[in-house]
């Protein structure tokens, strides 16, 4: 079980005590708010954002109970923990056997690796049926929104099912031949078939005996890291395309999507609020989003250059992602909305 | 003709116990009561009528998951006139639904959703040939308490213009019953009831000192008799225990189930089972209803359940394709103290309930949601708020001072618990039966045993060792053992059918 405490005391070290077992928790289960999207950034654990999405607060208190009994860890406030000795020592000698596997993308992947998956599994549940002129079948998912793409996908198809399993079959054996052989077998043992039952992540955690927050992080960067070669290389999977179009903003919540589309037609930060009838804060918690998922996104309309530049001194002078000693250390003009705006773009790089 | 349609329809050659005499009498338009043992094709007294008659077949169905389930059941026969209408659904689905009313055939719905306005202008609207309460004993089991639009059931039939009414259990005493008639109002119903009993399943109950006992008695029980079967828990924590236990010390496949997997899960596992790829279901009560597997073995309960009725539920999942089958119930005395406690606990004890009365009439008027939610914020269960709003509900309030409204609901409360303890008690006393323990179970429902049989219970001779596995097989290949390429090629594969 090394794994799962090289995770949880990893993660603890990189919040550095500045958030609590909660933020965790919201990370790894990708609460699609701005706090947990500029968290995962400012603390570079972007990679694993709604990488757990199944777990449970209880879980995470579990874990942490038992850790702080053990004396890894140390209450600094309420919820909030930094590493004892003990436990930076516990997680140097973790490292050694454990990392986190290559390919975890996070928030710009996760969202569309989900829905990808989803409609994969069903496609192919029911792909593997009608092979054997089985037109009837328990469906994998009873989620309304999938059934009915998956319906319309079929309607759509200009060739047969043959040729669709031929090609599916086809395209993943090159996909899943990028990865290692242990998670294209994590990711292809969870499928349904023709009398042929998928298994769930925590029946092949047991079969390759590692532990399923091992098993669950793999699995996350085998699918992200593939639904990102399909986008990459459009041409090279023309079918395994079919399962991410019509999958958009899927980076940014819905209601800073809206924000969105009122500043690119040129409305100030105030207005949009009125507008929506949205305190100016909501707002601002929108635009910081914004400025952190979209790259184009021209920030100094915001902070004029100068402020940019001290902001950007303080942070580093203070090597802290705490807002409010980096508010101490610049002019009483400059905001935390500024702060926070220039923290989004310095925690990219 | 009703065999033709049965043949052609549903591909059976001829009518199982009970079947056709409920089915003329839903044809001729009378209300009808029918108890039918479980697993004994409940469902094909709507569905057989659905096709004969012109209109809409609407089901009352308690649960949600049941619901989805028998709805895919129907379009797995190839009737997509099929749907169900429940608060899972969003605003648009809804909506949907509701506008293609007249070209369903059968609309599963729940309770709630037939509370709405909306939903009942929509169907008195259409013709409506049949109204079904399936599960009709959870008016009775979970209406007085958390699931009160059960009790309105009989109004909404009237705003309805009185269809047809048809009541379906496997599971009532006369008590239960008179209840449900008397709920739904069709106490001049033709009543079909037939026995609860299902001579297939041996009943085994055993009473053990300790709790490793049980342990190790249940682990030995699964590895000696022949499956698949199903154990019941009374807690998650348990189920998930007995799992890891047994896949440990038994070459068996075996799986754990209950409400907090992820519903995709949930969805592997019990397609797993029904597929034969499980040997063994570690579960709480959240496993069963609505699946339809004809050849489980054996039902043990590690933990018994709160009432006789779920107890008959629960082992009546054995055994469907009429072969011989085991139900073993293991007991300690410690095991009441769990369902004692959650009895408590669905229920406000008497510190918070003045605050919450208080508290409540200080915002009144507040609509039902608001009720709900308020007690809840108080600490209430889900369950707990239910029972309190309902029966605010039905009393004008205003005209009761603070101390005396507490003091009605505290009655209500403290006559509810007795009966729900009342119902433990029985549980607790059949499995300490000193004799048949059949003739027992049937007494209660105020039936007599009528046959003998080779495989009645452990007191009348029923050995466990007569359900032993043939011999000791070998344990079965498990699904990880080929490649994941080839994993990819028998699924997609050119050998997958024959063009």
């Amino acid at each position: 079980m090394s794994f799962k405490r090289y995770l949880f005391l990893y993660l603890v070290d990189k919040f550095k005590g500045e958030r609590s077992i909660y933020g965790i928790y919201h990370l790894l289960k990708g609460k699609r708010s701005s706090q947990t999207i500029q968290d995962s950034v400012l603390y570079s654990v972007q990679e694993l954002f709604q990488s757990m999405e199944n777990i449970t607060r209880n879980e995470i208190e579990t874990v942490y109970e038992e850790y702080e009994k053990q004396g890894l860890m140390i209450k600094n406030r309420k919820d909030c923990y930094t590493l004892s000795e003990k436990g930076k020592q516990c997680l140097r000698e973790c490292e050694d056997d454990c990392r986190l596997p290559n390919g975890l993308i996070g928030f710009q992947y996760a969202g569309l690796s989900k829905i990808f998956w989803k409609r994969l599994r069903l496609v192919i549940q029911s792909l593997s049926h009608l092979l054997h002129y089985q037109k009837s079948y328990l469906p994998v998912t009873n989620e309304r929104e999938i059934l009915e793409w998956a319906k319309k996908f079929f309607k759509r198809l200009e060739y047969d099912r043959f040729e669709l399993a031929a090609r599916c079959q086809k395209e993943l054996e090159v996909l899943l031949s990028n990865r290692s052989d242990l998670e294209a077998f994590i990711f292809v043992k969870q499928l349904s078939g023709y009398q042929k039952v998928g298994l769930t992540l925590e029946q092949i955690a047991s079969a390759v005996h590692l532990d399923k927050y091992e098993t669950t992080l793999l699995f996350q960067a085998c699918l992200q890291s593939s639904v990102k070669t399909i986008i990459d290389n459009r041409s090279k999977f023309p079918t395994l395309c079919l399962f991410i179009d019509q999958v958009d903003n899927i980076r940014l919540t819905h209601s800073a999507n809206t924000t969105y589309h009122y500043i690119k037609k040129g409305y100030p930060l105030h207005k949009i609020a009125e507008r929506r009838r949205l305190s100016a804060g909501t707002i601002e918690d929108h635009i910081v989003e914004i400025a952190m998922n979209d790259p184009a996104f021209n920030v100094m309309n915001y902070v004029p250059t100068e402020d940019y530049k001290k902001i950007q001194h303080a942070i580093s002078s203070l090597s802290t992602k705490r807002l409010r000693e980096v508010k101490e250390r610049v002019d009483d003009q400059i905001s935390y909305f500024q702060i926070r705006l220039v923290m989004a773009r310095e925690g990219e790089t | 003709m009703l065999e033709k349609i049965l043949k052609d329809r549903f591909g059976y050659s001829q009518f199982r116990e009970g079947q056709r005499e409920v089915i003329e009498d839903v044809l001729n338009k009378k209300d009808v009561f029918a108890m039918l043992p479980t697993g004994s094709g409940k469902s094909l007294c709507y569905l057989l009528p659905g096709y004969m008659m012109r209109g809409l077949v609407v089901i009352v169905s308690p649960l949600l998951s049941l619901m989805e389930d028998q709805c895919q059941q129907i379009h797995m026969l190839g009737e997509k006139r099929a749907a169900s209408l429940n608060s899972f659904l969003n605003a648009k689905e809804k909506a949907i639904i509701l506008e293609r009313l007249r070209q369903l055939k059968f609309l599963f719905i729940s309770p709630e959703m037939l509370q709405t306005d909306r939903v009942i202008h929509k169907l008195s609207k259409c013709q409506i040939s049949l109204f079904v309460v399936d599960e009709a004993h959870c008016i009775s089991q979970w209406g007085h308490e958390f699931r009160p639009d059960y009790l309105k059931l009989a109004d909404v039939r009237e705003s309805l213009g009185n269809p047809a009414c048809l009541a379906l259990t496997a599971t009532a005493n006369a008590k239960v019953r008179h209840d449900i008639l008397t709920q739904l109002r069709i106490t001049g119903a033709s009543q079909h009831i037939y026995s609860i009993d299902r001579e297939n399943i041996a009943l085994h109950v055993y009473k053990l000192n300790h709790i490793d006992r049980k342990i190790t008695e249940t682990i030995e029980t699964v590895s000696n008799i022949k499956g698949p079967g199903i154990i019941y828990f009374y807690s998650r924590e348990w189920a998930e225990r007995l799992s890891r236990m047994i896949e440990n010390q038994t070459n068996l496949r075996v799986a754990y189930y209950h409400g907090g997997l992820q519903m995709e899960d949930r969805l592997l596992i019990q397609h797993q089972f029904l597929n034969n790829q499980l040997d063994i279901i570690c579960c709480t009560n959240a496993f069963g209803m609505g699946i339809n597997k004809p050849n489980v073995r054996f039902v043990i309960h590690f933990h018994y359940p709160r009432e006789i009725n779920s107890y008959i539920q629960e082992i009546g999942r054995a055994g469907r394709d009429g072969l011989p089958s085991i139900a073993v119930a293991f007991y300690c005395d410690e095991d009441r103290v769990l369902p004692q406690a959650l009895i408590e606990s669905e229920y406000p004890d008497q510190e918070t309930l003045p605050r919450i009365l208080q508290r409540m009439m200080s915002r009144y008027p507040l609509t039902e949601t608001d009720t709900l939610s308020l007690f809840m914020e108080e600490g209430c269960s889900e369950t707990a708020a239910r029972f309190l709003q309902y029966q605010l509900s039905q009393i004008n309030i205003k005209a009761y001072a603070i101390e005396e409204l507490g003091a009605y609901i505290e009655r209500k409360i403290q006559s509810r618990k007795k009966q729900k303890l009342q119902e433990l008690d029985d549980m607790e006393s059949w499995l300490k039966t000193k004799g048949c323990r059949r003739e027992a179970l049937l007494k209660f429902y105020g039936e007599r045993k009528t046959k003998t049989m080779a495989q009645c219970c452990d007191y009348c001779g029923s050995s466990i060792n007569e359900f032993k596995k043939a011999k000791e097989t070998d344990p079965k290949a498990p699904l990880t053992s080929n490649s994941w390429r080839e994993t990819l090629r028998q699924l997609l594969g050119e050998k997958a059918g024959i063009r």
